[in-house]
C-alpha cells in the first residue's frame, strides 16, 4: 500500500502573540481576539498567501533560502517547454499544489496543509527531497514562513481585525 | 438575522464587482486559456465535451493511431480523391518533414491535439459585456480546409474513423485551481485598498 503523507506548517497563535509584543496589557487584549473564528480565518489566509508569494515571485524557501534552479534535463523536457517556465524554481507547473494549500484552525492554533493526497505527495517530495522511491533532488521546503513573518503579519492581522477591515475573509 | 446576510452578501457582491475591473478580467480570463492550452499540449483532454468550467475530470488524450504517427514522422502522407464517402485517399511517401510545433515530439505516441500547434496557438481570452471568455475564433486553419471552430468541433465529438478529444473546458480540479488563483488575486487587492 502507498505510503501517505500529510506535510503542515502548524502555528501557535500564543506563541506568536508572545513575540509580536512587550506589553503585557496588550498582549491581554489581543488574547481576546486571536480564538475569534474571523481572526483565524483571516491570519491563516494571508499567512497561506504568504507562503504562495515567496514560493512563486520571491522563488525562496520558508527559511528564506534560493529555491535554486533547474536541472538541464529538466529543462531540455518537452512539458518545461510547453509550460513555458522560466528558470527560477517557483514549485509551479499546473499550479495544483500551491493553490491547494488552505488553513485550518482550532482554539489557538492554525495547521497550513494541503488538500489531496496528490498535492501532498508533491509537496513531500519537495521538502525531503525525496521524489519516487529513488530519484533524489534538493530539498525545497517551502512549507512555513520564518518568525519575523509570521509576526509582522500578525500584528498587521490584528490591527485590521480591530479596524473591522475583514472583507477579505468573505471571498 | 437573515435580512442581515442578504444585506451582506448584496454588499459583498457591490464590492467585488467593483473591484474585479477589466484588467482582473482579462487575467482571470488569460489564466483560464492557460490552464487548458497547457494541460492539452501535455497530453490530457477531458472525460467530456462540456465547453465550460467543470463538469468533467481529466483524462489521458486516445493514443495516435499508426499511420498518423507515420505522417508526423515525415514517413507517410496522404492525399484523397474526391469527397465525401466516396472519396478514395491514397498513402505516398513524402520527400520532405512536416513542419511540427516544437511543443511537440514526433515520435510521442499520445496524441497533445498539436501538429503545427495552430489550433491550439488561436484560441483567445477577452473580456465581453463584462465577463471573461475564452474561445477559439472562426478563423481559417492554415493547413485545412476546415476552421479552427470546424475542426475543435470534429477533435471533441469525433467521426466513425476518429476517437472523440473532448479538451475545451476545464475539469472539476481545474476549477478549483483557477477559484484558489481569482479568490488569493481579489484578496490581495482588497489588501492593497486597505494599505492606501
Amino acid at each position: 500500500m502507498a505510503k501517505t503523507w500529510n506535510p503542515t506548517f502548524k502555528i501557535n497563535l500564543l506563541d506568536v502573540l508572545d513575540s509580536s509584543y512587550d506589553s503585557a496589557e496588550i498582549k491581554d487584549k489581543a488574547r481576546s481576539f486571536i480564538g475569534t473564528t474571523e481572526f483565524k480565518q483571516l491570519y491563516g489566509q494571508r499567512v497561506v498567501d504568504r507562503i504562495v508569494e515567496r514560493t512563486r515571485e520571491e522563488n525562496i524557501d520558508r527559511f528564506g533560502k534560493s529555491l535554486g534552479t533547474y536541472s538541464k534535463s529538466y529543462k531540455d523536457s518537452l512539458i518545461f517547454s510547453i509550460y513555458g517556465k522560466s528558470n527560477p524554481v517557483d514549485l509551479t507547473l499546473t499550479g495544483e499544489m500551491l493553490e491547494s494549500l488552505n488553513a485550518v484552525s482550532g482554539r489557538f492554533n492554525i495547521t497550513i496543509q494541503l488538500e489531496g493526497d496528490n498535492n501532498k505527495g508533491k509537496a513531500q517530495g519537495h521538502i525531503t527531497g525525496v521524489l519516487g522511491k529513488y530519484g533524489r533532488s534538493k530539498k525545497r521546503d517551502f512549507l512555513g514562513l520564518p518568525q519575523k513573518e509570521l509576526t509582522s503579519i500578525f500584528k498587521d492581522s490584528l490591527k485590521d481585525y480591530r479596524d473591522g477591515a475583514l472583507m477579505e475573509i468573505l471571498v | 438575522m437573515a435580512r442581515d446576510i442578504k444585506y451582506l452578501e448584496a454588499d459583498l457582491r457591490k464590492f467585488i464587482e467593483k473591484l474585479v475591473d477589466k484588467q482582473m478580467l482579462e487575467m482571470f480570463s488569460e489564466r483560464t486559456r492557460e490552464i487548458m492550452v497547457n494541460r492539452t499540449r501535455s497530453g490530457k483532454g477531458l472525460s467530456k465535451a462540456t465547453g465550460k468550467i467543470g463538469g468533467s475530470t481529466l483524462k489521458p488524450l486516445p493514443k495516435l493511431s499508426d499511420s498518423y504517427k507515420l505522417v508526423r514522422q515525415g514517413k507517410l502522407a496522404f492525399f484523397t480523391i474526391g469527397t465525401g464517402p466516396d472519396r478514395i485517399v491514397v498513402p505516398y511517401v513524402p520527400k520532405s518533414q512536416p513542419k511540427l510545433s516544437s511543443l511537440t515530439r514526433p515520435r510521442q505516441s499520445r496524441s497533445n491535439l498539436t501538429f503545427s500547434g495552430a489550433l491550439l496557438d488561436s484560441i483567445v481570452a477577452k473580456v465581453r459585456n463584462n465577463r471573461g471568455i475564452v474561445e477559439i475564433p472562426n478563423d481559417g486553419h492554415p493547413n485545412s480546409k476546415l476552421s479552427m471552430k470546424e475542426l475543435a468541433n470534429l477533435l471533441e465529438q469525433g467521426t466513425d474513423k476518429i476517437e472523440a478529444r473532448p479538451f475545451f473546458g476545464l475539469a472539476d480540479n481545474e476549477a478549483k485551481i483557477l477559484e484558489s488563483f481569482i479568490k488569493r488575486e481579489i484578496r490581495n487587492k482588497i489588501r492593497k485598498q486597505i494599505k492606501r
